[in-house]
């Protein structure tokens, strides 16, 4: 299963479908899905880097934690973040990561739309044959 | 496929009754004119939201998606549920991420003809003097003392700083400050996204427009709120920020464990609920309505600012500028309100997710020189049509607690609206109409355009047939800013 993130549609807000051989490489692509909606992940340089570490009660739980975190990072230190390594262990519900990407600047970083939370609506991380598939819904 | 559609009976005058879930505690109604059901009905998902809010205990009387209903994350947006205020519950998500968004309305000693040779400036200096889309953070720093200030004291607390005066807050739901406000109970994360964030528009569908009064329906409600045909005025749309989408992504987290432990079941886990009188039910009222003070303190800065901006681009001074609050809402909310419900007087928790709050003549929270006509009810359409004002009835308080609408409702997802109007020169083609836009991004104006939206006059005419509100005048935009 190849790593990929989508957005989907809804009325007001906007989902994030995510696919990928192993929770890990899920939980980068749902960042990249998140960093999508805010600006453009691909045009944000590694400048400065924060490592996190993150704990919940089960991997959908996990993942609505690191997205929320990741948002309130970017929105309470002004930066955007287009590079990430997950490593997710104890049966998905911890994860080590460190995060890169550098301060918003208005000149350089394209800027969408601001994320005012990751939702509980349809949260889901799911164990396929070919690997792990992952959906939130943000408040747009 | 064709859409299964859920079976409906009617139930009044552009009222409509759902089949109810077998675990539906009340009846769940929506509002509607023949003319916008099928449209309604095709969005199932909405409707299955309601009658979810209809399994929240202590509901009382029926749940209610207003005719701007589109779905939402747990309850619609557009839905009304009151839960009893001893034995009920209430839902974080009953009142959304965006605690407090609302919308004011400024009114000017100008008319039309004043402004429209400055219309390109105006818009150029609001949205220079506003800060608004990603990533811009607001001029107005408040020390962590002072933020605690703010979220006790709400647009008071603004007005002392120098952003506009008393006589503002005479003309806000709650005077701009909601009791039993509770800081302690916000976090130290919610205080940290809010401290930049103060007198900042946000992005999405939050706006500031510059408009005009272009028809009167109610010439006795028009004249108690001091509109007149060409009159410029301003309309503002913005929340309580980072901090509140953080107050309640905290409740959330907190109150998953405490419904266990409340032995409460909800259908959609967004639907989270404790009951109100309990440990984790107060921390959040008391949370909640924090937020709510920071949203008010919020647009009464924005609303300094954007004077401010229009003084500069028509270099006038504020006095002949005129500015007067004619009003200003909140449609994410929960409120502690008495309603008659069968007869008899109760204490109730009303939930207005995307609801507006619409009391009559008479009632004592009306403002003193509205109170002979009822409350202003504030309703945003969509950047190139118009956007209403109503006023409330005793209907609303005899069927849906005190609520109405609260805009045109989004009939397009962002992405299906940024493919329909990919190929306009939107910004060129409403300048042409008149209309001059500001905004962060052109995917904004894309998402944003009136094919996004519900004609509002439809929603208005809904309201209006089922006799919750009625029509006192139409704004037409002259300038838009957007996030």
């Amino acid at each position: 299963m190849q790593p990929s993130f989508e957005l989907v549609d809804h009325t007001a807000d906007l989902g994030i479908r995510g696919r990928a051989p192993d929770l890990g490489q899920l939980f980068v692509q749902m960042a990249l899905g998140l960093f999508s909606v805010i600006g453009e992940p691909g045009s944000v340089q590694p400048a400065l880097t924060r490592d996190l570490r993150l704990r919940a009660a089960g991997a959908a739980e996990l993942l609505h934690e690191w997205l929320e975190e990741l948002n309130s990072l970017h929105q309470i230190h002004g930066e955007m973040y287009g590079h990430f390594e997950v490593e997710v262990t104890h049966a998905g519900t911890a994860l080590r990561a460190q995060v890169a990407g550098e301060r918003f600047d208005p000149q350089r970083h394209a800027a969408h739309l601001e994320v005012k939370a990751v939702t509980w609506h349809e949260l889901s991380v799911r164990a396929t044959d070919e690997g792990f598939v992952a959906f939130v819904l943000l408040d747009i | 496929m064709a859409t299964q559609f859920l079976k409906i009976r009617p139930a009044g005058e552009a009222i409509w009754e759902l089949e109810s879930r077998a675990d539906g505690r009340v009846p769940a109604r929506f509002i509607a004119t023949h003319g916008m059901l099928d449209a309604i009905r095709e969005d199932r998902e909405s409707l299955e939201q309601l009658r979810n809010v209809a399994t929240l205990p202590g509901a009382l009387g029926s749940v209610w998606a207003m005719p701007d209903v589109h779905m939402g994350y747990g309850f619609p947006i557009g839905g009304v549920a009151a839960t009893d205020a001893e034995r009920g519950v209430i839902s974080p998500g009953g009142v959304g991420y965006d605690i407090n968004c609302g919308v004011r309305l400024l009114a000017f000693a100008l008319q039309e003809s004043d402004i429209r040779a400055r219309l390109p400036h105006i818009a150029d200096l609001l949205y220079a003097h506003v800060p608004c889309g990603v990533g811009r953070g607001g001029d107005v720093r408040a020390a962590p003392h002072e933020l605690q200030a703010v979220l006790a004291r709400g647009a008071a607390w603004a007005v002392e700083r120098g952003f506009g005066d008393r006589a503002d807050i005479e003309h806000v739901e709650e005077q701009g400050c909601m009791g039993g406000a509770d800081p302690a109970q916000v976090s130290a994360r919610a205080l940290e996204r809010g401290k930049d964030q103060l007198g900042t528009l946000g992005s999405g569908n939050h706006f500031m427009e510059v408009g005009v009064v272009d028809e009167l329906y109610d010439q006795e409600a028009a004249r108690a709120f001091g509109l007149r045909v060409g009159q410029v005025t301003l309309l503002l749309h913005s929340g309580s920020r980072g901090l509140g989408h953080q107050v309640c992504t905290d409740f959330l987290k907190t109150m998953e464990p405490a419904m266990v432990r409340h032995r409460i079941q909800v259908p959609d886990r967004q639907l989270c609920c404790v009951p109100l009188e309990s440990p984790e039910g107060r921390a959040y009222l008391g949370a909640m309505n924090a937020a709510v003070n920071f949203a008010f303190a919020n647009r009464q800065i924005l609303a300094g600012r954007a004077v401010k901006a229009l003084c500069a681009a028509l270099e006038i001074t504020p006095r002949e500028l005129g500015a007067r609050t004619v009003y200003e809402i909140a449609h994410n909310i929960a409120k502690l309100e008495t309603h008659v419900i069968a007869g008899k007087p109760r204490r109730v928790c009303v939930h207005r997710k995307g609801a507006t709050r619409a009391f009559p003549a008479g009632h004592a929270d009306v403002p003193a020189d509205y109170r002979d006509v009822g409350q202003p009810v504030l309703i945003p359409g969509d950047m190139e049509r118009y956007s209403y004002v109503l006023v409330g009835t005793a209907e609303a308080m005899r069927l849906t607690f005190g609520s109405t609408c609260h805009g045109a409702g989004r009939r397009l997802s962002r992405t299906a609206a940024r493919k329909q109007e990919r190929h306009r020169a939107i910004a060129r083609e409403l300048e042409d109409r008149g209309i001059h836009v500001r905004s962060a991004n052109l995917r904004t104006q894309q998402e944003e355009t009136a094919a996004a939206y519900k004609d509002v006059a439809d929603v208005v005419d809904a309201v209006v047939a089922a006799g919750i509100s009625r029509k006192v005048a139409r704004l037409r935009p002259l300038v838009v800013v957007k996030g």
